[in-house]
């Protein structure tokens, strides 16, 4: 196909849909704040909140709240497809970024009652301008979340490549909500003219022309100062390093961190946490619901310059609860499965973007279209996802970029249907299966196998354990030094798979020689990308391949990896088919692990 | 991400001194000042969340005996660095420098893009002796 012919068949297969992305990015989100709100005319109300109850909106904070921009999070479900086990978890990312607004603003006027006197002396002194700025970095503080939360933290390295090319400031892919926070906060225009009518509300000169910086500065939770502006005033730092204290914290500084009091309340209380516990646990749970809500905690700063609970028992209690939840309602086969499931989508859906953008489209463009798509609310993602790959699976031929390969594009359609029709059979299936429904393979390999008999499907679960078993053979004939094989896994696997787990562990190779070499069944592979996160977690312990052998078979021994959905088989019901397959599969990872990391 | 430490510490003594004397002590404060002042306000590369986080890799680092550390704990403006294993710090840099090919994510050849450019753009440090 020559290039011509390329580009205009192209344009015409995806043209419509990727510039009816960007019009809708232009339109409702880029669109300059002057055609929507008139700042003069905003008067400060207030909302009803759950958990606080009424929560002033001072005039700022209102006029953020109208712009389409922060009213898309009204549509942004906090914990995703959580409520198909929980249906009381439909609360949204506006409901949290408003009680973290709320919460942190009281938290700052408590603490500027009790400012030390040495720390004055040192001119540290709270004004309204902190009011102000604390109060709008804690609305926004959530504002790039995409629809289905951190459901998609997986495709984080991906968008933070993509927006590396027009953005200046490049992140490591630790969180997809930050980075394109950042990119809204400093790139876009609604948001920038918006910031500019709110810093008519500041009185120092020294901050009123820097408040995206200011607020992104603090919304990052980097110590350093990211702005060269900032970088020469001392005093400006403490503040700042003050705020983002009490909004969150800094590694090896125990800050307030009034987001993460607000989402263990409001998670814990929208699920029902208290359904879960046992009667001790449930009391304390509550006695400490009730004191968020009174506020019954002390609060100080440190060194006058970091905010702090100063209050053992209610840090202790705080790190209990979170505990719960994470078992209780984050974390688990159904929420692992579900999130890889549109990880794999999305994923897919902004490559063919991408791709669609490089033939005809500058990258700004492109990434406009890409903010439009990743923007839009819960609803409306899953039908541009499905108009996206769609066309995609129909006109192929187009898409001719190795990765990912066509048929992975194709079969993540088919993924789309599946996970549009079955998710909640197959998310109760797995919350509630039990090891006495899972029938192993060799017990070595532990390979799970669930049969989704609803909907005549296969799961085959790879877990850590299992991914011991890969590493150790992949790694067992290598004969250079101990350190380099733990940089490899480190490096080639682990942080790689961290920053983009599709790419990284080259699902659509390895779902097309699984493919090829098993032509009666069809194999769709899905990679969990939080095994990852939890891996790199417990790596400080990781000195050598014995303790990596440890972490993955006693700490995160039965976390997924993969997960591979076939069609149904009932022959692999017989012992040694599901073992001859357990073998082939072992194999396959194998050769894969090998042929990347080469020590 | 120490492997990115050990990556800037490699090229950043290559660059610094020829002699290998350099980086027998090197101050972290004058790492760390490479790290946050010219990659971070320079090429805008944001790899560690701050000082702390930074002196975390270095910990682990020696703990697999690429680096040693001196001096305190608590107090990183007085900790000095002294590489133990030249050999394998060059072998983990080229496992950083290949790994994009390797592994297919482009992002980590932007990475080591940015940090050479920063290393080109840096002025030459004062001794840290």
């Amino acid at each position: 196909m020559s290039a011509d012919v390329y580009w205009r068949d192209t344009y015409n297969i995806f043209g419509p849909l990727f510039y009816e992305l960007v019009g809708y990015y232009e339109s409702s989100y880029n669109r300059e704040p002057e055609h929507i709100v008139d700042y003069a005319k905003v008067c400060p109300s207030s909302e009803v909140l759950p958990i606080y109850g009424i929560t002033e909106l001072p005039k700022h904070i209102m006029y953020l709240s109208q712009l389409p921009l922060v009213n898309r999070l009204r549509d942004i479900q906090q914990l995703s497809y959580t409520h198909i086990l929980f249906p009381g978890a439909t609360h949204t990312r506006y409901e949290h970024s408003l009680g973290v607004m709320n919460l942190s603003c009281s938290i700052l006027n408590k603490l500027s009652k009790t400012v030390p006197a040495e720390c004055e002396s040192k001119g540290l002194k709270l004004t309204n301008d902190d009011q102000v700025i604390l109060g709008i970095a804690a609305l926004l503080h959530d504002l790039g979340h995409p629809a289905w939360g951190h459901a998609l933290d997986g495709i984080t390295g991906f968008v933070v490549e993509l927006l590396g090319r027009t953005m200046d400031t490049l992140l490591t892919p630790k969180k997809l909500d930050i980075a394109m926070t950042l990119y809204l906060v400093l790139e876009n225009n609604q948001m920038l003219k918006a910031l500019e009518n709110c810093s008519k509300e500041l009185k120092n000169p020294e901050v009123k022309d820097k408040l995206s910086q200011i607020v992104a500065q603090i919304i990052m939770e980097e110590e350093k100062p990211l702005f060269a502006e900032m970088a020469d005033n001392d005093l400006l730092l403490k503040k700042i390093h003050l705020l983002t204290t009490i909004l969150g914290t800094y590694q090896g500084v125990d800050g307030i961190n009034g987001d993460r009091i607000d989402w263990i309340a409001r998670d814990a209380h929208h699920a029902n946490l208290g359904a879960k516990l046992e009667k001790h646990d449930l009391k304390k749970y509550e006695r400490f619901i009730d004191r968020i809500k009174k506020e019954d905690y002390k609060v100080g700063i440190k060194n006058c310059e970091f905010a702090y609970v100063d209050d053992p028992n209610f840090t202790k209690t705080m790190k209990e609860i979170r505990e719960k939840i994470y078992v209780n309602i984050y974390e688990g086969i159904a929420r692992s499965f579900s999130d890889s499931l549109l990880t794999r989508l999305v994923y897919s859906a902004t490559n063919v973007l991408d791709i669609a953008g490089t033939s005809f489209a500058s990258p700004t463009i492109t990434i406009r279209a890409i903010m439009g798509y990743l923007l839009m609310p819960d609803s409306r993602v899953k039908d541009f996802t499905n108009q996206i790959l769609y066309r995609a699976k129909q006109n192929h031929r187009l898409l001719d970029s190795p990765q990912p390969s066509v048929r992975f594009i194709a079969k993540s359609y088919d993924l789309l249907k599946l996970y549009d029709e079955s998710t909640t059979y197959i998310m109760h299936y797995l919350s509630s299966a039990t090891l006495k429904e899972q029938r192993s393979g060799k017990e070595k390999l532990g390979f799970s196998l669930f049969d989704l008999d609803q909907i005549d499907k296969t799961l085959i679960v790879v877990t850590a354990t299992s991914f011991s078993e890969i590493l150790g053979r992949a790694y067992l004939t290598s004969k250079s030094p101990e350190v380099l094989k733990i940089a490899v896994i480190f490096q080639d696997i682990l942080l790689a798979a961290r920053t983009n787990p599709i790419v990284a562990m080259r699902v659509h190779a390895l779902e097309n020689s699984l493919q090829d070499g098993l032509q009666d069944m069809s194999i769709s592979i899905l990679v969990n990308y939080y095994f990852f996160r939890r891996l790199e977690d417990c790596f400080k312990e990781v000195h050598n391949l014995k303790a990596l052998k440890k972490v993955l078979e006693e700490d995160l021994k039965s976390t997924p990896v993969f997960f591979i959905l076939t069609s149904k088989q009932d022959l692999m019901k017989a012992e040694s088919v599901f073992e001859g397959f357990s073998t082939g599969l072992m194999a396959s990872f194998i050769s894969y692990f090998q042929s990347i990391g080469k020590p | 991400m120490w492997t990115y430490t050990a990556y800037i510490l490699g090229k950043y003594c290559e660059k610094y001194d020829k002699s290998p004397q350099k980086c027998d002590n090197l101050s972290f404060k004058e790492f760390s000042s490479f790290v946050f002042d010219v990659l971070w306000r320079k090429e805008q590369l944001i790899f560690h969340d701050g000082a702390e986080d930074l002196f975390n890799d270095f910990k682990y680092m020696q703990k697999l005996g690429i680096v040693e550390l001196a001096g305190g704990e608590t107090d990183f403006e007085k900790t000095t660095l002294k590489i133990k294993d030249k050999k394998q710090l060059s072998e983990l840099g080229k496992i950083v420098e290949n790994s994009a090919s390797l592994t297919g994510v482009k992002l980590f050849d932007e990475y080591t893009r940015r940090i050479n450019l920063a290393l080109e753009e840096a002025p030459c440090v004062v001794s840290s002796k």
